[in-house]
């Protein structure tokens, strides 16, 4: 009974925010909107690896883009070639839909396998250059991919992604980490970013439950990549690269790590931001965007080096003044 | 119950190293099922590494670990727990972040009666009890100390490891702990006790080793060893 109160509750809320945002807005803010809705996908997936796992992951963007292309060359180069009379219908082409975001985040979830097992046995810094590289290797290799454009792009994917798939997945991809992380096994995560050694000692595999979170990561970035390659409707390896894995990594620590509403504030924050001081452009005559996007980040950083929300959700905040203090300190 | 002959760990002339420097030079002792053994020695003598070597937390170099006439150099750290060993390791190793219940939780969530263990622990630690839903890294020196050993019995150990349960406590919290090392060992658990405190340790101790330098220098039982000016030699460092 009360998953069927979830269920009902969870796609009234999907049906409220696509119908509302589709039907009130113009193009230009729900495609704003649709960035959002996927940079805080990619957000709360890297903070799963981040923030709650403790490891330093630079390569997300290129989880994404193995998402993105396998889901787009099944969608633009497969599909065409199928003439089952289902998949023209309007249910059929959304189920292929479907069929192909998740392919494309189990490819990417592969890839994060392949990349995790060899690199999570580093830490720190180590880490984070080796997923910088490993990242790149994923865009050149992709890059170097004729039949999916290569460098050209791959044009012509269908436009079957939309305000409603996207938030759908942001609502259901939110819930479902956030039942991750408050689960026993879950909490592996934490343990092993809080000792490494009392989490071996404990018995537990380190490697494993390191391995685990990079590739719970990786398939949420593919399915992001899948939602953005059927939004934009075009690929282009050059999307892919450090810059926005650094962007994510910007929107883990600006949000606090291990804090998933603070991921999705800060994705909200950041990638909006980048468009409200787009009329500041006209104003001024040169583009003071990055200026004001960097100097944004640095005062957060030295005002609140742990991130706007810590290590806290939201609703911990509320808590805070209404409980006694006791199993809440800091 | 306890056979006090039975070899529960050897340890056969051990040898490694980080980098350049070699940490243990061949050490080569054995605790037997029921008895404290403590482990005496400076700083930088090689202790913490010795049991880091026991559950093949870094590499052996030379030499073999056997538990219960088992080898354990090809087994995991996690596996080595199952089998019945149990770390606390240096400094506590306390999941800060989440509470008293949650460390306890990770602690023994693959076995399926830790629940009715959990009671077990709270008898031993009252204090945990009653500090259940608190975050671990508010609690005193102490109460993390007995957190990390009660967190170490959930796994049912035959055998515990512990690296300086009293480093950084204040003496009559030590007292406490000591008291708690002899009842866990009157359960059946054989114990490994690394310790900078040697009068304490020699006290509840059955025998005692002392390493310098990353080798064993003296050894016999703790009564002889107490009063030994060759022990008060070596641990000095003389």
């Amino acid at each position: 009974m009360r998953q069927i109160k979830h269920l009902f509750i969870f796609s009234a809320l999907v049906l409220l925010m696509g119908f509302s945002f589709s039907n009130f807005l113009g193009i230009y803010h729900q495609t704003i909107l649709a960035l959002c809705g996927i940079n805080i996908i990619l957000a709360v997936s890297l903070n799963l690896v981040n923030g709650f796992t403790g490891q330093f992951s630079l390569g997300h963007a290129g989880f994404m883009a193995v998402g993105a292309y396998v889901s787009a060359a099944l969608t633009t180069l497969w599909l065409p070639t199928l003439t089952n009379p289902f998949l023209m219908t309007e249910i059929g082409v959304n189920l292929f839909f479907l069929f192909a975001l998740l392919a494309g985040g189990i490819a990417a979830g592969l890839t994060g396998f392949l990349v995790g097992v060899p690199s999570l046995r580093l830490k720190g810094d180590y880490l984070a250059v080796v997923t910088l590289g490993f990242g790149e290797i994923i865009r050149i290799f992709i890059l170097n991919i004729e039949p999916i454009g290569g460098a050209r792009g791959l044009i012509g994917i269908p436009q079957l992604s939309n305000l409603y798939w996207i938030f759908g997945f942001v609502l259901l991809i939110c819930i479902w980490i956030h039942r991750i992380v408050s689960s026993i096994p879950g909490k592996q995560f934490m343990a092993v970013r809080d000792d490494e050694t009392a989490t071996s000692a404990m018995g537990l595999s380190t490697t494993r439950i390191k391995v685990r979170s990079f590739v719970y990561a990786s398939f949420f970035a593919g399915i992001a990549g899948g939602l953005f390659a059927h939004y934009i409707a075009y690929l282009n390896p050059a999307t892919f690269n450090f810059n926005y894995s650094f962007q994510i990594v910007a929107m883990v620590v600006l949000g606090g790590m291990g804090s998933l509403t603070g991921s999705v504030a800060a994705a909200i924050l950041l990638t909006g931001l980048l468009e409200a001081l787009r009329p500041l452009q006209d104003l001024t005559g040169v583009d003071l965007r990055m200026v004001i996007y960097a100097l944004t980040l640095i005062v957060l950083m030295l005002t609140r080096p742990e991130g706007m929300f810590g290590r806290h959700e939201i609703w911990e905040f509320f808590k805070k003044f209404k409980k006694s203090p006791q199993g809440f300190v800091r | 119950m306890v056979d006090k002959s039975k070899a529960l760990l050897e340890v056969q002339n051990i040898k490694v190293s980080y980098g350049a420097v070699q940490a243990l030079k061949g050490v080569t002792l054995g605790v037997k099922e029921g008895e404290i053994v403590t482990l005496l020695g400076a700083n930088g003598a090689g202790k913490s590494t010795l049991l880091k070597a026991i559950m093949q937390m870094v590499p052996l170099q030379e030499g073999d670990v056997l538990y219960l006439k088992e080898s354990l150099t090809r087994t995991k750290t996690n596996q080595i727990v199952k089998k019945g060993i149990a770390l606390v390791p240096e400094g506590r190793g306390i999941l800060a972040s989440m509470t008293v219940l949650e460390n306890l939780e990770l602690g023994a969530f693959h076995r399926s009666d830790w629940r009715s263990e959990l009671d077990h622990i709270f008898e031993l630690f009252p204090i945990l009890k009653e500090r259940i839903k608190q975050s671990a890294g508010t609690l005193s020196g102490g109460e993390q100390q007995m957190l990390a050993i009660g967190r170490a019995l959930l796994s049912k150990p035959r055998l515990l490891l512990l690296d300086e349960p009293s480093l950084g406590l204040a003496p009559k919290i030590i007292q406490n702990i000591f008291q708690l090392i002899q009842r866990i060992r009157n359960e059946g658990i054989s114990i490994l006790l690394i310790e900078q405190n040697a009068h304490m340790a020699l006290k509840v101790a059955d025998r005692c080793y002392c390493l310098e330098t990353g080798q064993v220098v003296i050894s016999g039982s703790a009564d002889e060893l107490a009063h030994s000016e060759e022990l008060k030699k070596a641990y000095l460092g003389g």
